[in-house]
């Protein structure tokens, strides 16, 4: 099968034989010669309300809570060139010493149970978001003899996004509005009134 | 235990076969093949009530070199019997074959026979016994098991038939199986722990590891973070309403999954589904087959940095995506497949024509192609694939390896869509040669890498090669499918069949149907009893993850005899090469 309209997508290049000035040119080249984009083949524009929702930072960090796996495809997916998330500033990162939210997914299993509670003891501020149907409220997975009693912490989380799984639209709009909504909670006001204190002094 | 052992030198097993079992088939009057539907196979079932034929047929079995699809214990209290019973189920034989194996025993005894001194790959289903068990059933004569699974703890049995789930709740207590058991007797200073949660968007399993240096010696593996319960939760569903939960397993190949569940629920009912569906079923398994490859690649390249084919390769994933979205309204074909058929809203408005989702296939692949020519190219790449996480033929013969592990070691054959055809596979000729002549791609005129059979030697570059000439298979055979869809016409509007009132006939307790299916990872298979009231007695699953996983073991721990040697960099490649579903494992 030919491409549509008959132009090369990639032009071989021959440097692998100058070794790593090679390598390090074919990437440089890679990038400069192959500016077309896959938009003709993807069809969904960033709507307007999106620009507006500008960057404040969001940092989450992933917990698995006993999940099938199909909500992390749609946060991976959210995380493309395409759907790219991080140009909104909101990341997921590998430490919870330094996240502002916690992200878990999937029905709270009695084998995962030890995990959130260290995950959620290592945050300076215990803010929860619920990702996918199971972790509402156990979805499909209602009434297994394996899911454990929730704690406080997490039936009190900042916002939830439904879906098994949730579409990527309402993925990406919920969470520019909880990257804006948790700086609003209780918890982030203490710290911010401590900042401003600090800076006063000095 | 050793039972086995004491007949290798039996001459009179065969007698023994006719004399001391009974031998059904699953339908006493068997329709004309054309007619019979597509879901059953040929089937022919052993009942045995004392171990000595039960190790006989094992040894057979072996022997004929028959593959083990899956085994699971079945509380048949309701039935006939009134016992227990032990199921195993081979496949095997030319033309392939389903034989299966049923033995009653009495919970109450102590010693059960295990089969993984002839099958290692049922360690990990056997560690399921505990669920229906309160005491030991003389597991620690053969050691601890090479991937330790967190299961609820012993004398419970949640899977009882007298057993519900609130009942079991009250005997949980609180917390049970902590991480620190697993974490004492480390050999200090070469251990290192990549612990219960990973750094990036995965779900993942604790891995310990023994280290000479940089090399690795010995990993061990603890999952079941994602126990869930599922085989019991089933038993609240109905049959026709159960495909929902089928889904849940494992995400990533949820259509499999449920694909698998509905052929088992038509195999139970004998109803054929109308061939307009079949047909759509296998587009889609393909479409989900590819979607799944090309993340896989994308994150290979990830793992090495490699991060320019990463995000053109994360493109080409979202188209697919998309177009999985424009058909079923869902990224992941979740809500399509019913037992009878398949139910497709195709009067969107989006909805493409279907030789727009040829072409659309066609250019994706066309595209992946090249990019996986340019990482083919790379001698930094290759030096991290090649003669990573080496599994040899023999082992992956021995070891039970199922799906892309096994075809990548040298076993070309195992592939579920050739040995038990069903439907498409069966019918279109082209699309047998295409399955047939995947390891010699190179038909593209830009993609000049071939791909032979000398390059499958088990590692990483091999798992990577046959992922892409995968891709490029299935492409052909949507276009093949997608050709045949538009010669039905008119008739491709009938997609699903009327099954409830054959499930209404049959009895509970006693009738059951199996479902076999190829997916992305693997062959997945479900075993489905019915219970009263058109409802599920026990339905038993197996993703292919169980039977992976211990050989990813093996793959990475140093075996002198292969010259298998990695470093602790090269696990990640490893697992991604591998590739299996945390979830699937524990279901």
């Amino acid at each position: 099968m030919k491409p549509h309209n008959n132009q090369p997508y990639y032009q071989e290049t021959v440097l692998y034989r100058w070794g790593l000035f090679g390598l390090a040119l074919e990437n440089i080249l890679f990038k400069l010669l192959n500016r077309r984009s896959d938009s003709d083949i993807l069809e969904y524009p960033e709507t307007d309300r999106m620009e507006m929702l500008r960057p404040r930072s969001f940092v989450m960090r992933y917990v698995d809570c006993g999940s099938c796996g199909g909500c992390e495809l749609a946060l991976q997916r959210v995380n493309n060139p395409v759907w790219d998330i991080q140009k909104f500033n909101i990341n997921f990162e590998s430490s919870p010493r330094a996240a502002h939210a916690l992200a878990m997914i999937g029905p709270y299993v009695i084998n995962s149970t030890e995990r959130a509670q260290r995950a959620y003891d290592a945050m300076p501020v215990g803010a929860i978001v619920l990702i996918g149907d199971c972790t509402i409220d156990g979805g499909r997975i209602r009434g297994a003899y394996s899911l454990a009693t929730r704690p406080d912490w997490f039936q009190n989380p900042i916002d939830v996004i439904p879906g098994c799984p949730p579409s990527i639209p309402v993925i990406e709009e919920k969470l520019l509005e909880i990257s804006q909504k948790v700086k609003l909670t209780p918890h982030w006001k203490n710290i911010i009134k401590f900042l401003r204190l600090r800076r006063y002094h000095t | 235990m050793n039972d086995f052992d004491r007949f290798a030198h039996d001459p009179r097993f065969e007698v023994a076969i006719k004399m001391n079992c009974k031998r059904y088939t699953l339908h006493k009057n068997e329709p004309p093949e054309n007619d019979r539907p597509e879901a059953l196979l040929q089937y022919t079932y052993y009942e045995l009530y004392t171990k000595v034929d039960l190790s006989v047929i094992m040894k057979w079995a072996r022997a004929e070199q028959y593959y083990l699809c899956t085994i699971f214990i079945n509380d048949e209290i309701n039935s006939d019997a009134g016992t227990f019973s032990m199921n195993y189920i081979f496949s095997g034989g030319i033309p392939a074959t389903i034989t299966g194996v049923k033995y009653l025993f009495d919970p109450k005894e102590g010693a059960l026979p295990s089969a993984t001194t002839l099958y290692p790959n049922a360690e990990s289903l056997e560690q399921e016994y505990d669920l229906f068990l309160k005491e030991d059933w003389n597991r620690e004569q053969f050691g601890p098991p090479k991937v330790l699974l967190r299961k609820p703890p012993k004398g419970l049995a949640p899977m009882r038939q007298d057993r519900y789930s609130e009942l079991i709740k009250h005997l949980i207590p609180k917390y049970y199986h902590l991480l620190e058991p697993y974490l004492d007797n480390l050999a200090a200073g070469r251990t290192t722990v990549v612990g219960d949660i990973h750094a990036q968007i995965i779900g993942g399993g604790l891995f310990l590891f023994t280290t000479d240096g940089e090399i690795i010696e010995t990993v061990s593996i603890v999952l079941g973070e994602q126990f869930r319960g599922i085989e019991k939760l089933f038993e609240t569903k109905s049959l026709l309403s159960g495909w929902s939960l089928a889904e849940c397993v494992a995400g990533e190949s949820s259509f499999a999954h449920s694909m698998a569940y509905c052929q088992a629920v038509e195999a139970l009912a004998q109803i054929r589904p109308p061939k307009p569906a079949v047909y759509w079923r296998a587009l889609f398994l393909e479409l989900e087959r590819i979607s799944n490859h090309i993340g896989n690649v994308a994150a290979l390249y990830q793992d090495i940095s490699v991060d320019s084919l990463c995000s053109r390769l994360l493109n080409l994933q979202e188209a697919i995506y998309q177009l999985n979205e424009k058909l079923t309204d869902n990224m992941l074909l979740r809500g399509v497949n019913r037992p009878g058929g398949i139910i497709l809203n195709r009067g969107k408005r989006d909805f493409p024509p279907l030789n727009e989702i040829h072409e659309r296939v066609a250019e994706i692949t066309y595209r992946f192609l090249l990019l996986c020519e340019a990482g083919l190219n790379n001698r930094g790449c290759q030096k991290r694939f090649s003669h990573t996480g080496i599994v040899t033929r023999q082992q992956a013969n021995e070891q039970g390896a199922t799906g892309i592990i096994a075809r990548s070691s040298g076993e070309v054959g195992h592939d579920f869509r050739i040995l038990h055809r069903s439907g498409v596979y069966q019918e279109n000729e082209r699309i047998k040669e295409i399955l047939n002549s995947r390891w010699s791609s190179g038909s593209q005129k830009e993609f000049k890498k071939k791909i032979y059979l000398e390059d499958l030697i088990g590692d990483a570059n091999a798992r990577l090669l046959l992922r892409i000439a995968e891709v490029e298979s299935s492409s052909k055979i949507i276009g093949e499918i997608a050709a045949t869809l538009e010669s039905f016409g008119e008739k491709s509007k009938l997609m699903n069949a009327r099954i409830g009132t054959a499930l209404e006939a049959k009895k509970a307790y006693v009738d059951f149907g199996l479902g076999l299916v190829e997916g992305w990872g693997g062959d997945v298979v479900y075993w489905i009893m019915k219970g009263p009231d058109n409802g599920i007695a026990r339905c038993s699953l197996r993703d292919p993850a169980a039977y992976n996983f211990p050989v990813m073991q093996l793959a990475v721990d140093r075996n002198a005899s292969t010259g298998n040697e990695n470093i602790l960099a090269d696990f990640p490649i490893i697992n991604k090469s591998f590739n299996n579903s945390y979830s699937g494992y524990a279901k």
